[in-house]
């Protein structure tokens, strides 16, 4: 294959993979930068490298910041894949084996549709592959030994795609020295500084899949792939034109129907209206829900609360609705389900609630990572509640970042200064309609609470329509009666 | 000394040409550090009090002299004194006050703070460190948490068991048998919960629910023999404020029990008058094993009434030698009929007091403001509060020191949401010293980190945790379950 139709071929590989989440996964790199909030501090840097794989971590999450602005991180991932094929093809070195280089990407494309994998893996299959291409011009014994040790600790077991390739190209003892090195990394790192991670962890990797102790079959399938193409190079004789013509056709449609076995389009969806939500495009979320509908109640809360923000409300009929759990969600341990009815909370001027979705939606991010979108909620929960020393301390927090810096900026004024609190809208509104009285929060009694909210302030017309829409889908019950709050509190 | 000498006489000399070429401005009030040390009773040979001015200060300069003329300084972003030179002047001056002047770099020039007094006790605190749990404070999940350890002289922190050891599962409280590192236990909730208990090298994995007990083991407590562990065992709901800025969380008990725990035979020995109707929790042994504290609450519907639950302060008999609970219930503190709450009664080791919370009601001081630490002095059974180590913010999970000359306790007088661990000198008559927060050595850690210090105990050593199995143990669900006597 000739070099121009090459880079052809990258490039549409580029426009394809801009396109895939363009098209396929709109917002999902967003919920990426949502969970996560990376600092340009000494802490942060330090926090990440003294873990293996840190480096690799450090640089996806450097890069997945960028998501914060519209289409810079669907262009940034579009780069990063032509540089992983790239990469590939280039450590593989036989042009006719070229289409070869796409089934790894496409592969590793289709599996960060999934929204627990993270962009460190394939930071670190690249850095691994670049090791791969230096080992092609310089090869050597005792650096590509420090490498496959060094580059454990720092871009973690993916490695092993450089130790298996020296491996594959040596066909000697003394290169099977390099996976003992490995290994041994892995055993001595294990047994000091990662001994507080289980065996699995640092076999597999601490920061690839956002779920602890889990390591998906892809990620294994993936650096099998890349493995698989030095060997075809040893072993098979060049190709003939049509040869690699039917590879490219073959790559496609192995690829199209794995995104087809794999694409859950609901949880595109709720990712879709989640981020949606967050930049308030109540008209974005009508539009996509006009045209289908995932059978979700976490997707209901979203467009319900996207019905009143849009002076919709009474279309509330229109859309299918999923019980009262459709309206605002029971809380749930995971770093979604929630986030909608923390909005819901905020825009009533339940506060305590905001502030405890958001808390607890940060804090479901296993990997402990925090929050741009969430730790600003919740500076802006207590500088209403008046915590003006932990508002501040989130507030310093997020000063640290790119992307939240300048809100964080804008926010200080309200620290200590009730004057500039009231003089914004939106934080006088919502300090105008939350509970003037105290009492405890009891989610099964979600419709009296409403109406308390309603019955204190006549202008939170945002609590009359939840009441009657929570009212109108609540089961009817004989024992409705005999309730906590009706012995209590919120009558 | 001569050293000594010549370095405080190159100081005083450094510090005046300071004052002379850079116009320092003498203020007269008292420096405005964090974290606050001005006036702070430490142990010798705790690790330096190292601390900041406000931010519009760029840099800072501490001198600190005892009264026989020796002199450590500090300099730079911070005062951060070196750990050996702040051992050498504590240690040298047991009983007596270090002086600290204080001067800060603002605007192109020095300004110098009326000087202000540490004062160094006659008592030790020879033990290792601290244990704690950190975790983010707020409501019902944790990203990562963990227990940990901290040595105390100087700023080393090693966990003892992370989250990331035993991922999903949510521990609970470490608990040791009167400082001892080797005689300790913690909670493990979730789906592959378990009670791990260690001692003398060996470790058991509990399964802690019986069919005739209310719930799996919460609040525990050592016997001094290490033969026994009392714990509650409590069903435990939260539930959260909505209406009100001030608090957030109520946790309270459905139902609550005491009971006795044989280690070695891995039998709970129960007793009636434990398992009443009414709510029984937080028990603690006395320092010579003959008397189980617990508090008491008589029982009321929750969560509906949960501001009407008042525990009382109380002690039954208890027999090492055959395991044997009294029958005979005494109050000591009836918090009920003052409308307020006894809890986590933790007795000094020398038998003298009991260290408790005191709040309005509820069985969970660390969300209520209004918590304070008072002592009850078993002598003579009279009560009072330490005003000095009380703030108007939440006291709470506090213990002695080996020697009972010292307590610490977390509080959340910082921002009024992040525990941080306080340290107090307890006299003779039962006083406490103004507490120092245990020291940082970036004095901005505190406002920099997100993670609450916990359920605080010190240590006499450093406590050993075999990680490299923990995973397997934890995941295997293979439990000794305890037997009913």
């Amino acid at each position: 294959m000739n070099k121009s139709l090459q880079y052809i071929s990258s490039a549409v590989f580029g426009v394809a993979v801009f396109l895939y989440w363009i098209l396929l996964h709109p917002y999902a790199l967003g919920l990426q930068e949502q969970n996560q909030l990376f600092l340009f501090t000494s802490d942060y840097f330090l926090e990440r490298i003294v873990i293996a794989g840190g480096l690799a971590d450090y640089i996806s999450e450097f890069i997945t910041q960028f998501n914060f602005l519209p289409y810079l991180g669907e262009i940034l991932m579009a780069v990063i894949f032509v540089v992983f094929q790239r990469s590939i093809a280039k450590a593989v070195g036989r042009d006719d084996l070229y289409a070869f280089s796409f089934i790894a990407p496409v592969m590793m494309l289709i599996y960060m549709g999934d929204i627990y994998v993270l962009l460190s893996y394939l930071v670190a299959l690249i850095i691994s592959v670049q090791l791969c291409i230096c080992y092609c011009k310089w090869k050597g014994f005792v650096w590509t030994a420090i490498a496959t040790v060094l580059g454990y600790w720092l871009i973690g077991p993916a490695v092993f795609v450089f130790t298996f390739f020296v491996c594959i190209k040596e066909k000697n003892i003394r290169s099977m020295i390099l996976i003992a090195l490995a290994l041994l990394a892995i055993v001595i790192s294990k047994l000091t500084y990662l001994h507080q991670y289980p065996w699995k962890t640092v076999v597999f990797g601490v920061n690839y899949y956002r779920k602890a102790v889990t390591v998906p079959a892809m990620q294994l399938v993936i650096a099998c792939f890349i493995l698989m193409i030095p060997v075809l190079a040893d072993y098979l004789p060049r190709l003939k034109k049509v040869a690699g013509i039917l590879i490219y056709v073959a790559v496609f449609v192995v690829g199209a129907l794995t995104l087809h076995l794999t694409y859950k389009k609901d949880i595109v969806e709720i990712v879709a209206y989640d981020q949606l939500v967050r930049h308030e495009d109540w008209d974005g979320i009508l539009k996509r829900a006009e045209k289908y509908q995932p059978d979700s109640d976490l997707a209901s809360v979203s467009i319900n609360l996207a019905l009143f923000m849009s002076g919709r409300g009474a279309d509330f009929p229109e859309f299918k609705q999923f019980g009262t759990t459709g309206l605002i969600q029971p809380r749930v341990r995971d770093f979604i389900s929630n986030s909608s009815s923390c909005e819901v909370f905020w825009r009533l001027g339940m506060i305590n609630e905001s502030l405890r979705y958001a808390f607890d939606t940060q804090e479901s991010l296993v990997n402990n990572r925090k929050s741009g979108r969430w730790t600003s909620r919740m500076a802006e929960c207590q500088i209403l509640n008046g915590r003006h020393d932990v508002a501040q301390k989130y507030l310093d927090i997020l000063d640290h970042s790119l992307f939240h810096r300048k809100w964080a900026d804008e926010h200080r004024k309200y620290l200590r200064n009730d004057e500039e609190i009231a003089s914004d809208n939106v934080y006088a509104y919502l300090r105008s309609v939350r509970y003037k009285e105290d009492f405890l929060f009891f989610y099964p009694e979600m419709d009296k609470m409403l109406a308390k909210l309603y019955y204190e302030n006549n202008n939170n017309y945002l609590a009359a329509w939840y009441y009657k829409a929570w009212t109108a889908l609540k089961p009817l019950n004989a024992n409705d009666e005999e309730t906590f709050t009706g012995n209590s509190h919120a009558n | 000394m001569m050293k000594k000498h010549l370095l405080a006489t190159l100081t005083l000399i450094s510090l005046a040409l300071v004052s002379c070429t850079r116009e320092t401005v003498l203020r007269e009030e008292l420096p405005d550090i964090f974290p606050d040390y001005i006036g702070v009773t430490i142990p010798a040979e705790i690790a330096p009090l190292n601390f900041d001015l406000p931010e519009e200060y760029s840099k800072v300069y501490a001198r600190v002299t005892d009264p026989k003329g020796n002199v450590i300084t500090a300099k730079g972003d911070y005062a951060g004194f070196n750990v050996k030179k702040w051992h050498e002047i504590t240690a040298a001056n047991p009983g007596e006050t270090l002086t600290v002047t204080v001067a800060g770099y603002k605007d192109g020039r020095w300004e110098q703070f009326r000087p202000f007094f540490i004062y160094v006790s006659e008592y030790s605190l020879d033990d290792f460190g601290v244990t704690y749990r950190k975790f983010a404070p707020g409501y019902e999940t944790y990203s990562k948490i963990g227990i940990y350890q901290r040595n105390i002289h100087n700023f080393n922190e090693d966990p003892i068991v992370e989250g990331t050891l035993l991922p999903g599962q949510c521990m609970g409280c470490h608990t040791a048998n009167a400082t001892s590192p080797d005689e300790f236990l913690f909670h493990l909730r979730g789906k592959h919960g378990a009670t791990i208990v260690q001692k003398d090298g060996q470790r058991k994995w509990l399964e802690t629910k019986t069919d005739r007990t209310i719930g799996r083991t919460a609040y525990s407590y050592w016997h001094p023999s290490g033969k026994y562990i009392t714990h509650s065992n409590n069903l435990v709901h939260q539930l959260f404020w909505t209406g009100n800025n001030d608090r957030y969380i109520e946790v309270y008990d459905e139902a609550s029990d005491v009971i006795v725990h044989d280690v070695d035979n891995d039998q709970f020995i129960l007793s009636p008058e434990l398992m009443t109707e009414d709510f029984e929790t937080y028990p603690a042994f006395s320092s010579d094993g003959k008397t189980l504290f617990y508090c008491s609450a008589p029982k009321v519907q929750v969560p509906a009434q949960a501001q009407d639950l008042h525990y009382n302060l109380c002690a039954v008999d208890f027999d090492e030698e055959t395991g044997k609970i009294g029958t005979q219930v005494d109050t000591l503190i009836n918090a009920y009929a003052m409308k307020k709450s006894v809890t986590m009664p933790r007795p000094s080791y020398d038998g003298r007091w009991i260290l408790y919370s005191f709040a309005d009601f509820g069985c969970f001081p660390i969300n209520h403001k209004e918590s304070d630490l008072w002592l009850l002095d078993l002598q003579d059974g009279s009560t009072h509060p330490l005003d000095r180590a009380n703030s108007p913010y939440c006291e709470s999970f506090h213990n002695w020191s080996s020697n009972s000359r010292w307590i610490l306790f977390s509080s959340r007088r910082g921002d009024n949401l992040y525990s941080r661990i306080y340290i107090a000198e307890i006299d003779d008559d039962g006083n406490a010293s103004k507490p120092f927060l245990l020291p940082q050595k970036d004095p901005s850690f505190y406002h920099k980190t997100l993670f609450t210090f916990n359920v605080p105990d010190f240590t006499r050593g450093k406590v050993k945790f075999k990680t490299s199995t923990a995973y397997k143990e934890a995941f295997s669900d293979e439990r000794t379950h305890i037997k009913v006597e």
